[in-house]
Order: structure tokens, then C-alpha cells, then sequence
């Protein structure tokens, strides 16, 4: 059963090869660090006196913060309807079906591929942070990323805050992209529901809202609100949780499959 | 007496708006047969087909396979089975290897197999392209490379040769006899062409509107086929060959330039000939009519 899970996986890892999810994990990590590595070059004269103190952090900071609020969430949107896009694109969900694979096998497989990719994209944008600042350091001597060590631990603890903060919103968007075949409607939907997040930033339950996750734990002013945070963690895993089991519970039991 | 190895028994479906799609469907595919399903599109052998995939909720009836039920032997059942639904299901962006890499891996079947359904289709030469270049008919055999990936003991083919041209028909029918004769397979293939159904099927069940109006060997509908049967000839003088003819032949209808009559035997058909030459008429044709399915269903609702 697990053997066969693990092949299962694999089959479905092979379906994303050369697929827009994937070029669009890749290009969309580079985007952030490449215009970044412009502005560095571009403005040596601010960038390199802004930079003195803690060049890594500040740097990180700053691509993160272009990154996490809004293409972050926009990327697991995206990324989420083009995996389960695939499917319905070939009109393959029928092959899928009518496979000797469990409900469960089906469903996880591919959630799985989703979550890798968006961990790819997580890894390459933080190789792209650090490969765009050696090489705006080599291009403009006068910064000083040579002189200080990548801090690693920092890099690590705020991308496994950021993974974490988009849990409920792929799942949300697992759900959706599985109920509708035309591929605008869970997309227009993601995105509508990310927009109304920004236009309800001051609400003080923001913590029930999904979409909003990423800002909550990112954005320097949320800090302050120490109890809303914590709050939104527990919710985060809790839509996680829940609506992955109703997205499930609505797959075995559709009636028409595939 | 051979044995089903798939069975519905009073299958009914319905959509939810009430339009009824199945009505009491009672179909038995024999162990090693080519059973055709024949009828017309939207006679709903796309939904039998869907039902016994478990692509579809069964609402109402029962269906076994392998003489086991689809809910309590769901992956069983489907590891025995390959099939291939409408249109085939194929990642364009992918090489037909991959895709059938894909599939291997969920049966875990060992890579020579690749090569030996590649052969088997003809494909070896298109193995390494992605399938978005493929012809037509190229998808068609590579879905049903697909299907046989796993050396099932059951094939289930949904209207295989739609879209292809004729070579590719052609090809694609001697592909499923031989499958059925070299490696036993049973084959269950819808169609709505009569004639396609008769060259490759040993056993034919006939649908329309959901019901089943037949069901038997070749044999049987090939009987029923020829009790029905109607000569049409054409002459220069229709008036005169109808006199020439009524003692003998009754004509059945007069239809311009052309009679049509009961077919008997070939003997009497050539009988019938030389009456007419005989009597100084022009004979410019004389047919069988082609029994296509729809004549067919008059008959058979006739009956």
C-alpha cells in the first residue's frame, strides 16, 4: 500500500514535468531576486549605505517582504489549479479513476506534488537571494555581503514560517481547482478572496481569515499582536485540516468521476 | 454455456433531471469474446461503459465483474481491467513513453513492458515524441497501449476507432482480434457502426434509448439480419418488370426507377435476373439493401 502510494507519487511528479506549475515555480522564484539584483546595481549610491550594517538580513528582508504579502499567496493559487489543471486539460481524470488507486492515493499524490513545488519555489528563491547579492557584490565592490557569513538559521526559521502561512490557502484552493474543471474559477476565486483580505486588513478577527495568513505572520505591524498571531496559527491548521477533509470527502463521493 | 465476465442486471440510469439514459439493462459479456456494443450516440453506451468503470454512481441494478461486485473489489476489479473512455486520456506535454511510464507505475509492471506494448501498436518509432505531435490515430494506439500496459485479462474500449480514417480503422480492428485470438482477451468495444461491429465482434448486444433490443452471437444477428433482408433492383421499366415479376416475386415497394422485394437466397436472386432480361428488360442494378442500424432497429423493434 505505501510502496504503491510512493510509485503513485512518483507517476504524478513525472505528469509536472516540463508543465507551466513548474516553469512557473522556477521563473516566478527568480522574479523577486532578479529585480532586486537590478536595483542593487542599478543604485549603488543608496543601496550600498542602506545595506552597511547587516547587508544578509536587510537584503532578505527585502525580498521577502516584496515576496510574502502578495506573490506568495498568488503563487500557491496558481500553482495549485495548474497541478490539478493538468488533469483536466487531458481529460485524464477518467485514466486516473478508473486505475486501481485508492480515493486517498489519488488525493494525497497529487496534494503532495503541489507542496513540493511550492517548497521548490521556497529553496530557489532563497538560492536566487543569496546567488543575486554575491553577484551584485561582485559586480558594485563596494558592498559588503563578502564580509559577512549567509545567516542560515534566520533564512531557514522564516521560510518555514512562510510555508506554514499558506497551508490553509492550498488547501482551500486544493478543493476548488478539484470542483471545477474551467481553471478561471478557482483562480478567480483565490484572487478575489486575497483582494478582500487587503481591503479588510484593520478587522480585528483577522485571524479566521485564510488568505490574510502570510501577512499576519509576516508584516512588522502584526507583531505587535502577539495573541492575534497565535490565533491565526491555530486557525491556519485548522482550515488545513478541515477543508482537506471535506475536499476528500467530496472526491469519493462524487457521483460523476472523471 | 460460457460464463459472463461481465454481468449488469436491471441497470438503470437517470440524470438528475429525470431523463432517463439506461432502462433495465441486462448485458452478459462472455469469457474471451469481442463483444460489440452497438448503437447509436447518445443510445447510452458511454454511461454502461462509465458505470462499469465506476466512473459513474450506479443508481440503480447491479453490476459484477469477474462475478465480484465494483464497491467491494474496486482495485481488484480495476487492476484486471484496461480501458479506454471517449476520447483518449493522454499528457500531450509528455513523450508516449512517459505516458506510459505513468501508468507503469501505477501498475508496477517492469520496463520491458513498455517496449512490448510499443511493438505491439506500432509506436516504437514515436516513442521518444511528445504526444501533442501525434496523429490521431497515433493517441488512439497509444491509449490502447496503455490499456494493455498491464496485461489485463478485460479490455474495455469505448468507441476505438472514432476519428480515424480508414487505414486507421482497419488497423485499429485487426489490433483488437488479434488481441482477442494471440492473447484471449476479452474485449468489450462499443461502436455505432453495424457494419464495424460485424467485422470484428463474436458476440453483438444492440442499444437504443437506453434500452437493449438484442443480445446474442454474430451468428444470431447475422439470422436476423437476412430474415429481413430486401433486394432492390433498378430497371429501365418499372411498371412492366412489376407485372413480370408479381406471380412470382411480390414487390414490396416501387420506389422510382428501382423495386424493392423480399431477399430469398442467391439462386433466386439470379432466377429473378433472368426473368426480367428475359422479358427484354434492363436490369442496371441489382443489390442487396445494406441493413445499417437503423433499418436494423425497425426490424428488431418490428419484431
Amino acid at each position: 500500500m505505501v510502496a504503491s502510494f510512493i510509485l503513485n507519487t512518483k507517476a504524478e511528479f513525472l505528469k509536472s514535468k516540463g508543465t507551466a506549475a513548474f516553469w512557473l515555480t522556477v521563473v516566478g522564484a527568480a522574479f523577486i531576486p532578479i529585480v532586486s539584483f537590478i536595483r542593487l546595481v542599478a543604485r549603488p549610491d543608496h543601496f550600498i549605505r542602506a545595506l552597511k550594517k547587516d547587508p544578509w538580513q536587510m537584503f532578505i528582508n527585502d525580498n521577502w517582504q516584496a515576496g510574502a504579502f502578495f506573490l506568495l499567496p498568488v503563487f500557491a493559487i496558481l500553482v495549485t489549479s495548474l497541478v490539478v489543471q493538468t488533469e483536466y486539460k487531458n481529460n485524464t481524470w477518467k485514466q486516473v479513476y478508473a486505475s486501481p488507486r485508492s480515493i486517498l492515493d489519488i488525493f494525497m499524490s497529487r496534494f503532495i506534488v503541489i507542496h513540493t513545488l511550492i517548497l521548490l519555489a521556497f529553496v530557489l528563491f532563497n538560492a536566487f537571494i543569496i546567488i543575486t547579492a554575491c553577484a551584485a557584490n561582485l559586480v558594485q565592490k563596494g558592498y559588503n555581503f563578502f564580509d559577512h557569513p549567509v545567516p542560515w538559521k534566520t533564512l531557514f526559521a522564516l521560510t518555514a514560517k512562510l510555508y506554514f502561512s499558506v497551508l490553509a490557502i492550498t488547501a482551500i484552493q486544493y478543493w476548488l481547482s478539484l470542483r471545477f474543471r474551467n481553471f478561471i474559477i478557482p483562480l478567480g476565486i483565490g484572487l478575489a478572496l486575497l483582494v478582500t483580505g487587503f481591503m479588510i486588513l484593520q478587522w480585528d478577527q483577522l485571524y479566521f481569515y485564510p488568505y490574510m495568513y502570510p501577512v499576519v505572520f509576516f508584516w512588522p505591524s502584526f507583531q505587535k499582536n502577539p495573541a492575534l498571531v497565535d490565533k491565526a496559527q491555530v486557525f491556519n491548521m485548522i482550515w488545513f485540516a478541515l477543508v482537506l477533509l471535506i475536499a476528500l470527502w467530496d472526491m469519493a463521493t462524487r457521483k460523476e468521476k472523471g | 454455456m460460457q460464463s459472463s465476465i461481465i454481468e449488469t442486471r436491471c441497470l438503470h440510469f437517470a440524470f438528475q433531471t429525470g431523463h432517463k439514459i439506461l432502462d433495465d439493462l441486462n448485458l452478459q459479456v462472455p469469457a474471451g469474446s469481442i463483444y460489440g456494443f452497438l448503437g447509436p450516440n447518445g443510445a447510452g453506451k458511454t454511461t454502461t461503459l462509465r458505470l462499469i468503470l465506476g466512473l459513474l454512481k450506479k443508481q440503480e441494478g447491479d453490476i459484477t465483474v469477474f462475478g465480484k461486485h465494483f464497491q467491494a473489489d474496486r482495485l481488484d476489479i480495476l487492476a484486471r481491467i484496461g480501458s479506454l473512455i471517449e476520447q483518449p486520456s493522454l499528457y500531450l506535454h509528455l513523450t508516449g513513453k512517459e505516458n506510459l511510464e505513468v501508468v507503469r507505475l501505477t501498475y508496477q509492471v517492469n520496463k520491458n513492458r513498455l517496449d512490448e506494448v510499443l511493438q505491439l501498436v506500432q509506436l516504437q518509432h514515436a516513442a521518444n515524441k511528445k504526444v501533442k505531435s501525434y496523429s490521431l490515430g497515433m493517441k488512439q494506439r497509444l491509449a490502447i497501449a496503455i490499456a494493455l500496459l498491464h496485461d489485463p485479462e478485460v479490455l474495455i474500449l469505448d468507441e476505438p476507432t472514432n476519428g480515424l480514417d480508414p487505414s486507421g480503422i482497419i488497423e485499429t480492428r485487426e489490433l483488437i482480434k488479434q488481441l482477442n485470438r494471440e492473447y484471449g482477451k476479452t474485449i468489450l468495444v462499443s461502436s455505432h457502426l453495424l457494419a464495424e461491429v460485424e467485422k470484428m465482434a463474436t458476440h453483438v448486444a444492440i442499444i437504443n434509448k437506453g434500452k437493449l433490443l438484442f443480445q446474442g452471437s454474430l451468428q444470431q444477428l447475422q439470422n436476423l439480419k437476412s430474415k429481413q433482408s430486401a433486394i432492390e433492383i433498378e430497371v429501365n421499366d418499372v411498371e412492366k418488370a412489376r407485372l413480370v415479376l408479381q406471380e412470382e416475386f411480390p414487390v414490396k415497394q416501387v420506389n422510382g426507377t428501382r423495386l424493392l422485394l423480399n431477399y430469398e437466397s442467391r439462386e433466386r436472386s439470379a432466377q429473378l435476373n433472368k426473368l426480367l432480361v428475359q422479358q427484354g428488360l434492363d436490369v442496371y442494378q441489382l443489390a442487396i439493401t445494406q441493413n445499417d442500424l437503423e433499418n436494423l432497429f425497425i426490424q428488431i423493434t418490428a419484431q
